[in-house]
């Protein structure tokens, strides 16, 4: 059964690279402005409504913009850097505007864009416009974030940034651009592999360099950061010898059958390559060489192998595979030593009909997984068209959902409806509780597994996501802290009705009483839910918020799961139970409430 | 003049006479539905609307309703969508009401815009996420109700056993017009194709684990129709099945260990049975075996719709008779039923292919057209297409047929659909008849066992020539038995039948009178290499390339391999330079195995040789040896 590789996701382990967290007990870090607005603060808390407001708990562990009149500078780091890796999460004032520039040259732009329909260059995580000022000044280039998954002001957000500097050689002139590599916004990918034509707009100078600092822009607008991390990849990557082969020609079913046989041919070439054997197939090859470790400590192997395959490192043999030739990417761990390290891979295949492929990846402590292989090695390419769904009309669509915390899967919604909308909102309705079990920001939906092939009969939110309690939102006093997605009371789903722009309304029964749950967006910024109930038992209450943090910011204004997202209503309580807090509204003929994020 | 026309009179005459042989598309045609490019029509449910409209539902969540369909430009609007992989489609009572993965719904088109604003969950059902957990239906039995089936799951280690994880997977349930459900029936693996004959309720499974090969079979409430896997949910309170697994193991080794797959195996410790033979161990525990089973290769790799033909003779000879889909093979299958002390027993026949993709769901039109929709994502076909819609429509012109097949307290009585030459058809030596059966174990699929030669002993032609009376010899009850009538041809036009073949599940053996007509004994049959000419003129995959240089003298020449594999149904899932349910020939070739490998993997096939393909081949031992050696060696000069 043919498996196909969008289910492939690497998850390159952080703890493997030169990390740096920034101290944010004070500015140290920073080169001194002369200036009062970068402070170091303990908390943030922004007003949705109000421009520009940030008000600071005083403290530790956060950086705080607040500029004014005469106190706007840029914040420039002390260190300088080349190849890195940057993540942080940040906190915009409502209507703020603030930049991340890399080598102090090139921005990404934070911005608040909640509700963008349409993000361009100066949106969040957008890649800023260069500047010309001749004949006239003159903006030009930047790059679109591919969505907007910005969040509203006053929540954290993350973002994840992957730089490579510009490359000079021994004059000093530029060889290669600098290229941003990633850019993620809330785990949502903006950027990959644009190259930078040069600075951006407002840079520190406008030739580009193979060191520069970090800027952050101060005089723009209100904005706070925290768990801030800068990973050094500065140095170079691990060089390799030219590599020794030999190539036996027949069908083998294991190494001893040929490794001391005399070669059919041997020779040397520049990169690693399955193809120094002229036969696709009926073939078994031994290449040698050694790499120069520039620095000890853990090093990641990745590679993609057409054939039964035997690696060894080191002189240690760190993965085999002697039945299968059809295979998938395999990364191992090594700890390698500074300095002269052997690499052997033995390939044999006798199939015609498994890919010919030899790719070889190693990346250091402090160096990015780099290829080792021949170009022709290892074609960069799927043959598999993913299957995707916009919603350029608001768009029902049912299939199976798996929800996520913390990255790992935790329950797979079997009788799920996907709501997209052309505002790029979208959510997942869970019928069997009458609960949203998860809104995301981006473009509707992957099918691509439930329609390659059999497919599995599910399909995966493309964008940012938020998963929200998958709990009965009706609830009896005695249930009001549960966790169960399970309705423990008598439950009947009775389907849902659409509008005539395809907007459903949910229709369901729970202990006697009847519910309609309308759903719907908001100026493309949040979720208004609308629940009717009728013949509601006595004491029955509608949890709007299930949560070990849920916090009031004003009279019907509430923020959730650390600045998480807000829910706005009128007349909701907080109760709580021990760790776990509720927010509820009573079961009236109508509740109405809002999610805004 | 008058010599002209006598002379065209003639070459007409000699053309029929040279031996031109009838095709299926003499007498029914296949027409393409011209389909607006970009609708995935990947066809799951299809019902006839009372104004003449075609409702059609797709696996991609979709409802069409395809206005004018008998004309060369139907018009398609959406009626519905985002419905999660519906399997099925019926109109009741001014509605629509579609099976998807997880629910019965109903589509309610209030403000009579055309599109559906209503969908109403008329009863959800338990569903573990597990893709292979299909829902079909639903059709609807005579007290109104809705009859639904569902797929059982399969493991994750034990890729291959079928499991049912959550309540009334591999069962069939009744839904009452106000949601009321009720679990009806147990046993079933992949339940695809269901459907109400004589206003009972029928279905037809997938050869697969438990099940031998494809059949239909009726289902009355309480029954165990083989796959144990649902018997997890038969000791609930509201359940009415009786069979329990330990009953069923007690009696068939279930091989369950999850890290090994189990193969066939000719003798194993415990006696071999049949599902016929466990329900006669165990009566009246609602076993049911087969009415009717459709032979592997042949007539059932994945059995999908049942379709009555209710046309009064509109649609051809077969008014009454039931047709039934394949997904795999692109074909339609026919089934005469008949009863016989009580329980449905029967024939079955090849009837039609060459379907464009693999075949799912039939309807009727308004026009006593048939309404053949399909898909093949996921499993192939033998039809290239990925989906689409056709109409399959009767010319007119009756072919020269098996009717029926009855079953006699000494033989059988085939009624044909035109009279026969008499002389040949009362020669015994032109009937062959033998008689096999599948194995009910946990192995995916089952060779045919127990293969026996029925001789014929006299043939009895009627007074009109339309039916032959045939005493045959050896009779098994639970035994399938295969009559091939080879050298009877028609009256008129000396025709040979256009399918040459009929399966009769012989359940039971009839009481009566035996036919009073001296008997014989048969000459006994040289090994021919004469083609069956109807099935070589039928199948789809005529498709083995001009002889060329020969590499041996030793290899068999093209057209007597193509003969063999016509006549050992290799080319219902094998062509000869191209993928289809099975690989290419070439292909094979091209593994350089030995004869004698590809000898042994005739007999027990290694499906994990060919991980990409999803359907395993099922154990080819019992062909003739020496046929075997012929193919094995023909095959491997194939470049």
């Amino acid at each position: 059964m043919k498996k196909t590789l969008w289910t492939l996701v690497l998850f390159i382990p952080m703890a493997l690279q030169a990390q740096t967290s920034l101290p944010l007990k004070d500015l140290s870090f920073w080169q001194n402005t002369n200036k009062a607005n970068w402070q170091i603060a303990s908390d943030a808390q922004a007003d949705l409504s109000q421009h520009g407001v940030l008000s600071l708990i005083p403290g530790t562990g956060i950086l705080v913009n607040l500029p004014d009149k005469t106190n706007k500078a840029n914040l420039i780091s002390a260190k300088e850097y080349g190849d890195f890796d940057a993540s942080f999460d940040f906190m915009m004032a409502a209507e703020s505007n603030s930049g991340f520039y890399l080598q102090g040259r090139y921005e990404i732009q934070l911005m608040d864009s909640w509700g963008v329909k349409n993000p361009g260059t100066g949106d969040c995580g957008g890649i800023y416009k260069r500047r010309k000022f001749i004949p006239q000044e003159y903006l030009y280039e930047g790059h679109a974030p591919r969505v907007n998954a910005c969040l509203a002001p006053g929540l954290w957000q993350h973002m994840e940034i992957s730089f490579q500097a510009p490359r000079f050689d021994a004059q000093g002139t530029k060889i290669a651009n600098a290229k941003v590599l990633m850019v993620k916004l809330n785990g949502a990918v903006l950027h990959e592999n644009v190259e930078l034509t040069g600075p951006t707009g407002g840079p520190i100078a406008e030739t580009e360099v193979a060191k520069g600092p970090i800027m952050i822009q101060g005089d723009h607008g209100a904005v706070a950061f925290r768990n801030m991390e800068i990973t050094d990849l500065s140095n170079l990557p691990a060089t390799m010898d030219p590599v020794s082969y030999q190539v036996f020609y027949g069908v083998f079913t294991s190494p001893e059958e040929f490794k001391d046989k005399k070669a059919d041919v041997s020779g040397v070439t520049e990169k690693i390559s399955w193809d120094v054997s002229a036969k696709p197939f009926g073939f078994a090859e031994i290449l040698k060489t050694s790499f120069e470790i520039p620095k000890a400590g853990k090093h990641q192997v990745e590679f993609e192998i057409g054939g039964k395959h035997i690696i060894k490192l080191n002189g240690v043999e760190i993965y085999k595979e002697l039945i299968q030739e059809n295979n998938r990417r395999r990364t191992e761990i090594v700890d390698l030593p500074a300095g002269k390290v052997a690499l052997e891979i033995t390939v044999f295949k006798k199939n015609k009909s498994s890919a010919n492929k030899l790719g070889f990846w190693l990346k250091g402590p402090e160096f990015r997984s780099t290829a080792y292989h021949s170009f022709g090695s290892f074609l960069n390419s799927s043959s598999d068209d993913p299957i995707l769904m916009d919603a350029k009309n608001p768009t029902i669509f049912r299939s199976f959902m798996d929800l996520y915390k913390n990255g790992k899967k935790t329950k797979r919604v079997v009788h799920a409806v996907n709501v997209g909308n052309p505002a790029n909102l979208h959510y997942t309705y869970d019928l069997d509780n009458g609960s949203i079990a998860q809104i995301w920001k981006g473009d509707f939906l992957n099918t691509t597994p439930m329609w390659d092939s059999r497919g599995d009969g599910s399909s995966r939110p493309r964008g940012v996501v938020l998963g929200l309690p998958n709990v009965p939102s009706l609830s009896l006093q005695e249930n009001l802290f549960s966790q169960s997605d399970v309705v423990s009371e008598p439950y009947k789903i009775k389907g849902y009705e659409v509008d005539q722009d395809e907007n459903p309304t949910f229709l369901y029964e729970i202990g006697g009483a009847d519910v309609t749950d309308k759903i719907r967006i908001v100026d493309h910024k949040y979720l208004d839910r609308t629940l009717k109930i009728k013949n509601a038992k006595a004491g029955q209450k509608v949890r709007i918020g299930l949560s070990t943090d849920i916090k009031q910011v004003n009279e019907n204004t509430f923020v959730l799961d650390g600045k998480s997202y807000y829910i706005q209503a009128t007349g909701a309580t907080i109760e709580t139970q021990g760790l776990s807090k509720v927010l509820t509204l009573p079961a009236a003929e109508q509740v109405h409430y809002s999610i805004l994020w | 003049m008058k010599k002209y026309h006598v002379l065209i009179c003639l070459l007409l005459m000699g053309t029929r006479l040279i031996g031109q042989k009838p095709v299926e598309s003499d007498y029914y045609k296949i027409a393409k539905i011209a389909t607006p490019e970009g609708i995935v029509l990947e066809v799951g449910g299809l019902a006839l609307l009372p104004n003449g409209d075609m409702a059609a539902s797709t696996r991609r969540g979709d409802v069409y309703i395809i206005e004018n369909p008998n004309s060369t430009r139907p018009y398609f609007r959406k009626f519905a969508s985002g419905l999660h992989e519906i399997l099925g489609l019926a109109y009741k009572d001014g509605f629509l009401y579609c099976a998807q993965r997880g629910e019965l719904t109903r589509l309610v088109d209030k403000n009579g815009d055309g599109k559906a604003e209503r969908y109403e969950t008329v009863y959800s059902w338990p569903i573990s996420g597990h893709y292979h957990e299909y829902s079909y239906g639903p059709k609807i039995g005579p007290d109104g109700s809705f009859y639904i089936t569902g797929n059982v799951a399969f493991g994750n280690t034990d890729w291959w056993a079928g499991k049912s994880t959550v309540p009334w997977r591999g069962w069939t349930i009744k839904i009452s017009p106000d949601g009321k459900m009720e679990p009806f029936a147990a046993g079933m693996r992949s339940p695809c194709g269901i459907g109400m004959v004589d206003g009972e309720f029928f279905y037809g499974d997938n050869q697969g684990d438990w099940q031998g090969s494809g059949f239909i079979s009726h289902v009355e409430k309480g029954d165990f129709l083989g796959h144990p896997a649902s018997l997890n949910w038969a000791d609930r309170p509201e359940s009415p099945v009786k069979m329990r697994k330990e009953m069923v193991f007690n009696i068939v080794d279930p091989r369950d260990n999850p890290l090994v797959k189990p193969e066939y195996v000719e003798t194993e410790a415990k006696p071999m049975t049949t599902i016929y033979e466990m329900a006669k161990t165990l009566p009246n525990m609602g076993i049911k075996s087969p009415a009717v089973w459709l032979p592997y290769g042949v007539l059932g790799v994945s059995t999908s719709e049942l379709l009555v033909d209710d046309s009064k003779g509109k649609f051809g000879p077969f008014a009454g008779q039931v047709f039934v889909g394949d997904q795999g093979m692109s074909k339609i299958a026919r089934v005469f039923l008949e009863k016989v002390n009580g329980r449905y027993q029967g024939a079955s026949f090849d009837f039609m292919s060459g379907f464009r993709s693999g075949v799912l769901r039939m309807t009727w039109g308004s026009d006593n057209s048939m309404f053949v929709g399909g898909t093949n994502r996921g499993w192939g076909s033998i039809g290239r297409e990925d989906f689409g819609l056709e109409r399959l429509l009767f010319t007119g012109k009756t072919p020269f047929e098996m009717k029926a097949v009855r079953a006699m307290p000494d033989g059988f009585e085939i009624e044909f659909t035109l009279p026969v030459n008499r002389k040949l058809a009362a020669d015994i030596n032109n009937y062959d008849v033998s008689s096999y059966i599948y194995k009910y174990h946990p192995v995916y699929g089952s060779p045919m066992v127990n293969r026996k030669e029925n001789p014929v002993r006299g043939a009895q032609v009627s007074a009109d020539g339309l039916k032959v009376r045939l005493v045959v010899d050896n009779l098994r009850e639970g035994y399938i038995h295969s009559i091939v009538p080879e050298g009877v041809l028609s009256e008129v036009e000396s025709n040979p039948l256009l399918h040459g073949t009929a399966y009769y599940t012989l359940n039971a053996i009839p009481a009566g009178a035996k036919a009073n007509i001296p008997l014989q004994t048969p000459k006994p049959k040289a090994k021919k290499e004469l083609t069956d000419p109807s099935k070589e003129a039928n199948t789809p995959d005529n498709q083995t390339k001009e002889a060329g240089p020969k590499i041996a003298a030793s290899i068999i020449s093209d057209k007597e391999a193509k003969a063999l594999l016509t006549k050992h149904t290799c080319l219902a899932c094998h062509k000869v330079n191209e993928k289809a349910v099975g690989p290419a020939y070439t292909e094979v070739a091209k593994r350089k195995y030995t004869n004698a490998q590809i000898e042994a993997l005739i007999a027990m096939p290694k499906p994990s040789n060919w991980p990409e393909y999803s359907t395993p081949m099922p154990p080819m031992g019992h062909l003739p040896k020496g046929d075997i050696k012929k193919l094995a060696a023909w095959i491997n000069a194939q470049k």
